[in-house]
């Protein structure tokens, strides 16, 4: 017979009134959630307009990303109560514990199937944000043609969240470059150390061909799975800022 | 870890699939857990425009598993499809079981809400794409 675990720690109980935020969009957090009484709203709540992805009720849990990103990652949506309710509150740390002391095997399928959620949900997003894009007008026609022009080049670069304490530095290879954004191949899991949602600003320090240092702050556009080459994956990117001296020389380099 | 390393002790059975031949049908119950040893799959979801490709799966990589996680509704969220001839291992679901069942309650609750939403989002894909 098994024996059942029966260490984990005292669960704290809160009880919130209806229309009580819970957990905010954009603010760090590491509670995970469950629900024991009542109802909550998971939404986006950008300034202009708020969208619901969900009602969650008895016996649901969110927060859950936190035990995937170990509460290095903001929030991604906000949860309000939509009636009065109860929430049991967990702490990851534990709950990280016993998943570090699973069987090897059972930690490589986990493992796959957390990797699959991160990439799956940044898939989703991506289809929904082209959706969207493909319904508002365009309204930058003010954008040269000499800016517009995109080069294939194949050269290293080193990205990180434009907060330094955000995260850890990654690599990438950048494949094709204009005076406005950029394409970068990247491993997939690289979405597992900070956010790759559409919005977000990275710092980006390649090279060109001839040797020449950029450095960038660059804006996150899309990101899509590479069927051709599973375990990769391409972020495009708005360059929004050359530093230094990148702006001139990345307006040589596209004109020659 | 790389796929070698876990897959020869832990393996209960190794099997071949030739080109195009279908390992599993989208629908079907099974909780059986394969890994690619070698060649690849593709992961197909149903939509109203007929099947989409939503993932190739190479040497290493893991598929079946939610079946297994989700004891409460095992029926397959995608058609997984021999890409070229293939050689796959099984996992050795009983111990596995033992091992998922002596995890803590908050553990299992954790993962089977990640699994639930991993089907969702499975299935909300395959609705934007046949959109």
């Amino acid at each position: 017979m098994v024996e059942t675990k029966d260490k984990e720690p005292p669960s704290i109980l809160l009880n919130y009134k209806k229309g009580d935020l819970i957990v905010k969009e954009g603010d760090y957090g590491v509670s995970i959630y469950k629900v024991v009484s009542g109802r909550v709203k998971v939404s986006k709540e950008s300034p202009d307009i708020e969208i619901t992805l969900s009602v969650l009720g008895q016996g649901e849990v969110f927060g859950e990303m936190a035990f995937l990103n170990k509460g290095k990652e903001v929030r991604s949506a906000s949860v309000r109560a939509l009636e009065d309710c109860a929430l049991e509150v967990w702490h990851p740390a534990s709950l990280l514990e016993e998943y570090g002391a699973m069987s090897p095997v059972m930690k490589y399928v986990i493992g796959h199937t957390l990797n699959r959620f991160l990439r799956m949900n940044v898939l989703y997003a991506n289809l929904l944000a082209k959706k969207k894009q493909e319904k508002v007008k365009v309204s930058h026609k003010a954008r040269s043609d000499r800016k517009q022009r995109r080069k294939t080049i194949e050269r290293q670069c080193v990205y990180r969240p434009m907060d330094p304490s955000a995260g850890a530095k990654l690599q990438g290879r950048v494949t094709d470059i204009s005076m406005i954004g950029m394409g970068i191949d990247v491993s997939s899991k690289n979405i597992g150390f900070f956010s790759h949602d559409p919005g977000k600003e990275f710092h980006v320090v390649t090279s060109l061909p001839s040797g020449l240092g950029l450095e960038m702050a660059c804006q996150m556009k899309s990101i899509r799975n590479k069927e051709d080459m599973p375990g990769r994956m391409r972020l495009g990117l708005e360059i929004t800022s050359l530093l230094g001296e990148s702006a001139k020389r990345l307006g040589f380099f596209m004109t020659t | 870890m790389g796929a070698s390393d876990v897959c020869f002790s832990y393996l209960a059975t190794e099997v071949d699939y030739a080109d195009q031949a279908v390992i599993y049908q989208e629908g079907s119950e099974g909780d059986w857990i394969y890994v690619v040893l070698r060649g690849q799959v593709k992961m197909k979801k149903a939509t109203a425009r007929g099947p989409v490709v939503i993932a190739t799966l190479k040497e290493g990589d893991v598929f079946g598993e939610l079946g297994f996680f989700d004891k409460v509704n095992r029926a397959r969220t995608e058609t997984i499809v021999a890409d070229g001839p293939v050689h796959l291992g099984i996992f050795d679901i009983p111990s596995l079981d033992r091992e998922i069942d002596s995890a803590s309650p908050r553990f299992r609750i954790l993962l089977r809400t990640i699994v639930y939403r991993l089907k969702e989002t499975i299935n909300k894909i395959g609705s934007v794409v046949a959109e």
